[in-house]
């Protein structure tokens, strides 16, 4: 499996926001952002809130019923001629994929972009078996160069400029120096056009699972879900469990909801059905296909009621888009292959609270994921969970959050009535004189401290507002 | 290692303390009425054009033909490739590709007289290739392409060019249109095996700097002909 570093977040985090070509390729996320409002306008906010609904109503069903739909699909895959491994963790979904490729003598490894592999960690693995994997989504293609983890769940290399990806070609590849982009996309073009005619085996994830055909949908924009599995004799897709939707046509439900929030695309360039490998008579196409479906910690979240709702998430990324934090510290500051706040809920589940305990804080719990999000899935609700899961964990953190604790009472007591409220305006902004610089509190006393460690905590007014409405006849405005 | 039962036990006991939901209703779109052919071909021209393809309709067979051989001769091509879709024996391709000098490729084991290799090899370096579709969608401008004998899965990927010919009767409205039907065609048992490619306009990328770059892995320039009745 992937190693987990998500217990340096802060560290993590502040190399981030240090680092101006990382701001400014956040920066951008604006793009995504705009196209997502204008594709959803497009389609119309009525329809869409349509589709967002069926889409969750059908995401409950199908999990309350996962053993069922995983058995009918596994089934209806090996209908298709389709080979079927379940895999409880990724050291049994790596082994099995390592036996396919060495049954069959494989070299080459093309791959198409997908987390599940990345959680697996699939690449080190065949690396270590001697066989070249190659990652073909342009993307993902930089960060394997670079040795990188992906940095967004749909644009894995957005933190890289193009003089970095010049100097990376250059340096791996020994190709001149290049400042035009489509001119870069050019020698990504061409080296992986020979590795995509000469692979033995191609491997995808799959975006959705169909119970009812045992087809698999994979969704890309470059061709490279296609090559892989139309070109090499052998397909080995991967799939997390929950990927699975009951019938073919909830794929015209989950499609435009994917592709919409994601990029702002009314559909992406390829969607494409695998159903088996090829059929007979057919000119091209694999000649045996596998599927491993991988649990690695997902039927934990399936037990908990208040975190299953986290594996409605079909990846589409706008929850990363959208929050604040994930736009200043960027992907690598979460540690691990799923970043932001879906990645905030998904990583302690799945890798264990006690290795990722800083993400579910990594939040403002401001709501623009839960808002942005296709299936509505309340992060904000599961990572105040995963919060409270971690303060009643290990005894030695618990003495800090007694204080903090101490100190809510006394905010609860202070802002439940108006008498002590308006004695604490004005002891306040009198206590604060000798800590203010700037309009702001710089420095907090212990225990305090802490928390403007990293930030500042705005001055009270010297006039409270409450007097300043009752003073200057406030409330005629509206 | 875990086999099936094995797995879905484990599901079973992680599923115990919940309760088991109904099943939903797949679609539940309102149903709109259905739009003419003329209204269908008027949101695929619109919609072609936002996804980038290059879209003519034209009035009859001898038209494609034309335009087919056209757009080949822009790009250079020597030798297009192409599939057994019937629609392009119908405007005779071969025989207007060949009155203009160039030659004319299918992709399918019998005809070419390539094995597997060669095809793939004639594929890859040929400029052009010209495939039939299966059906088109009018709301997302996507072209279905089903693989099967005599339909390569190259000529439409390869190729840095693709011209997809059409008629306007294979137009429907939504996804949703085009799987119901599918469906029904895919439940007898001989066609539990099929692959189904939706094309909608040129292989793109976005992922240097959030800079559009089209051709990055498949066809770079795409064309819809669509022959009108």
């Amino acid at each position: 499996m992937t190693e987990v570093l998500s217990e340096k977040f802060k560290a993590q985090a502040a190399e981030a926001i240090r680092n101006p070509t990382i701001q400014e390729s956040l920066d951008r996320l604006v793009n995504f952002r705009q196209g997502r409002v204008d594709a959803i306008a497009e389609y119309g906010q009525e329809r869409w809130d349509a589709l967002s609904q069926r889409a969750r109503a059908i995401k409950q069903e199908t999990l309350a019923n996962l053993d069922h739909y995983l058995d009918l699909f596994s089934r209806n895959v090996e209908r298709a001629g389709g080979h079927v491994f379940f895999a409880r963790d990724a050291q049994e979904a790596n082994d099995y994929v390592a036996k396919v490729a060495a049954s069959h003598g494989v070299k080459t490894v093309i791959k198409s972009k997908s987390m599940v592999s990345e959680e697996m960690g699939i690449a080190d693995v065949l690396e270590g078996m001697g066989i070249e994997p190659v990652e073909t989504d342009l993307g993902e293609y930089i960060i394997q160069l670079a040795r990188e983890a992906p940095y967004h769940i749909i644009a894995p290399a957005l933190h890289k400029s193009k003089e970095e990806v010049s100097e990376l070609f250059e340096r791996i590849l020994g190709t001149p120096a290049e400042s035009d982009i489509t001119a870069l996309a050019g020698v990504a073009r061409a080296v992986l056009r020979e590795k995509f005619l000469q692979a033995d085996m191609g491997m995808t994830g799959a975006n959705f699972g169909v119970a009812e055909t045992g087809t698999i949908v994979m969704v890309t924009n470059e061709g490279n879900g296609r090559m892989c599995s139309s070109l090499p004799r052998v397909h080995v897709a991967t799939m997390g469990m929950e990927r699975v939707i009951p019938r073919l046509r909830d794929v015209a439900t989950y499609l435009p909801l994917l592709t919409r929030s994601a990029t702002g695309q009314r559909i992406s360039s390829y969607v494409s059905f695998v159903t088996g490998p090829r059929r007979s008579g057919e000119e091209d196409g694999p000649q045996e296909f596998h599927l491993v479906i991988l649990d690695n910690g997902r039927s934990r979240m399936l037990a908990d009621p208040e975190l299953r709702e986290a594996l409605y998430c079909i990846r589409c990324g706008a929850c990363l888009n959208a929050c604040p934090v994930y736009g200043k510290v960027g992907g690598h500051a979460y540690g691990w292959v799923y970043p932001g706040p879906i990645g905030a809920v998904v990583t302690p589940s799945l890798v264990g609270v006690p290795r990722a305990k800083e993400l579910p804080f990594a939040s403002t719990l401001c709501g623009a994921c839960r808002d942005v999000c296709p299936l509505k899935i309340d992060i904000p609700r599961m990572l105040l969970k995963l919060r409270s899961d971690e303060v009643e964990g290990p005894a030695e953190t618990r003495v800090p959050r007694r204080m903090e604790s101490l100190l809510m009472r006394v905010w609860r007591a202070t802002m439940g009535g108006p008498r002590l409220f308006t004695l604490a305006g004005k002891a306040a902004s009198i206590a604060q004189w000798p800590l203010s610089r700037r309009g702001a509190l710089r420095r907090l006393p212990p225990p305090l401290s802490g928390w403007t460690r990293s930030r500042d905590f705005p001055r009270a007014a010297m006039r409270p507002f409450r007097s300043r409405w009752r003073k200057d006849g406030g409330g005629d405005g509206g | 290692m875990a086999d099936r039962e094995q797995f879905l036990a484990g599901l079973r006991a992680a599923l115990a303390s919940g309760t088991r939901d109904e099943p939903v209703a797949p679609v539940a779109e309102t149903a709109a009425p259905r739009p003419s052919r003329a209204e269908l071909l008027a949101q695929l021209e619109r919609t072609a054009a936002l996804q980038g393809w290059h879209f003519a309709v034209v009035a009859d067979e001898r038209e494609a033909a034309a335009r087919v051989v056209e757009i080949a001769g822009e790009h250079g091509a020597g030798t297009v490739v192409r599939t057994a879709h019937e629609v392009l024996e119908r405007i005779g391709l071969d025989a207007a590709v060949a009155r203009a000098g160039m030659e004319s490729l299918l992709l399918a084991e019998g005809p070419s007289g390539l094995d597997s290799q060669g095809r793939q090899d004639a594929a890859a370096a040929a400029p052009v290739g010209v495939t039939g579709v299966d059906a088109i969608i009018a709301e997302t401008a996507s072209v279905a392409l089903v693989p099967r004998k005599g339909m390569s899965r190259q000529a439409s990927l390869l190729p840095p060019v693709h011209i997809a010919v059409a008629t306007a009767s294979q137009v429907v409205g939504t996804l949703d249109d085009l799987l119901a039907t599918r469906l029904e065609e895919l439940t007898s048992a001989e066609e539990a095996t099929w692959y189904m490619n939706l094309v909608s306009g040129p292989s793109r990328t976005a992922d240097i700097e959030q800079t559009l770059v089209v051709g990055v892995h498949g066809p770079g320039v795409v064309y819809m002909v669509v022959i009108g009745e």
